[in-house]
């Protein structure tokens, strides 16, 4: 009876570890990669275009990079990539705000 | 191996764990270096400075991983992520002191703009107040005509109602010549326009006063002047004055108007006086 009831336990145990690890490698995609898409998602408007669009295509780009490293399985430069591409977004983001409102004070002011 | 170099390596172990000897990756010295800089650089922004920390946060890291003897490739994405974000903290500054420049033009317009509205404002009132005073005086100009206008109808109706008339209202008199009660020529001509006077207005009375100069005797003057104050009373009655207007009285050398001293103040004394009430 007792050596059951451990039959049991560990079988559960294993089954859980499994579930646990098929739920991180093939389901959804890492948290990274998820953030630096939403991150360019955000960044896409037309100023971005217009003042930042060579930031904005290499945050793309390294996305693109670490779906790759992704599926290759090289986790390490995946998370990397991804977490270069969302603060690359960022940047073109906030570069392209800042050169617009500079024009705007610029057109202002003359 | 000789004991040296082991002793070395025990010294460089006691000091500390890892690090020893190893010179810092050129991305992490420059991702600190940024930092520091950018520090001063965005003080004034604070959505700027909460990036720095996240940047702060990556160098941290980064220092820890080269510490730990950690993959340089980690240490360097770190940096990466580090330098970026000081990029971003700066934008953010600029982009902070853009809108400021765009806040003071504004206001600066606001403030011109208010000031000529305030000026048009001043002078309308300006315009108005002397509308106004402008006004006030032909008002008071127009008052003034219109007094002046009563006033000269008011005496100009008191001078015809006198030249109508043709003697001062009330008075007039005749002289006659030496120890005589007959009319001078040119009496008739003074006395006309009272004898017309009684006529129109027969309700009036008038009152004939004789006098004489004091040539003579008393009684003898008294009769002189009777017989003057009938000399008009004749004229007038002839003119076709009512008796029952008229009354006579002697004053003889009663009253002279001025001294007797002199042929000018007899003749002067020597009168009829026509006082009509």
């Amino acid at each position: 009876m007792k050596h059951y009831y451990r039959v049991v336990f560990s079988l559960l145990g294993m089954l859980a570890a499994v579930q646990a690890l098929s739920a991180c490698s093939a389901g959804t995609q890492p948290l990274s990669l998820a953030s630096a898409e939403e991150a360019i998602t955000q960044a896409s408007t037309a100023t971005t275009q217009r003042y930042a669009a060579a930031d904005l295509a290499q945050a793309k780009d390294k996305l693109a990079r670490a779906r790759e490293a992704a599926e290759e399985g090289e986790n390490g430069e995946a998370r990397r990539l991804a977490e270069q591409a969302t603060v690359d977004a960022r940047y073109a983001e906030v570069k392209a705000e800042a050169q617009h409102t500079q024009a705007l004070a610029e057109s202002g002011t003359n | 191996m000789t004991l040296k170099s082991v002793s070395a390596v025990a010294i460089c172990l006691a000091v500390t764990t890892s690090a020893c000897s190893r010179t810092k990756p050129a991305a992490l010295v420059g991702a600190e270096q940024d930092l520091e800089r950018a520090r001063v650089q965005v003080a004034a922004s604070p959505d700027a400075i909460q990036v720095l920390q996240e940047a702060e946060d990556d160098v941290l890291k980064a220092e820890r991983v080269w510490e730990d003897d950690g993959s340089s490739r980690e240490v360097e994405h770190l940096s990466y992520l580090a330098g970026q974000k000081v990029d971003i903290a700066r934008f953010k500054a600029e982009q902070q002191e853009a809108e400021l420049a765009i806040a003071r033009g504004q206001a600066q317009r606001d403030l011109l703009a208010a000031n000529v509205a305030a000026e048009r404002a001043q002078n309308r009132v300006l315009a108005n107040t002397a509308r106004y005073e402008r006004a006030r005086a032909r008002f008071i100009e127009q008052k003034l005509r219109d007094e002046l206008t009563e006033l000269q109808g008011h005496v100009r109706q008191l001078r015809s109602e006198v030249t109508d008339q043709g003697f001062e209202v009330g008075l007039e008199q005749v002289h006659f010549d030496h120890d005589t009660s007959e009319l001078r020529a040119g009496a008739e001509s003074q006395l006309e326009p009272v004898a017309r006077y009684l006529r129109e207005h027969p309700e009036r009375q008038v009152r004939i006063e004789g006098f004489a100069d004091s040539t003579g005797s008393a009684s003898y003057n008294v009769e002189l002047s009777r017989k003057r104050a009938g000399a008009v009373e004749n004229y007038l009655v002839g003119e076709g004055v009512r008796t029952s207007q008229i009354t006579t009285i002697a004053r003889g050398e009663q009253l002279p108007v001025v001294t007797n001293d002199s042929t000018a103040g007899r003749l002067q004394n020597r009168r009829a006086l026509l006082v009509i009430q």
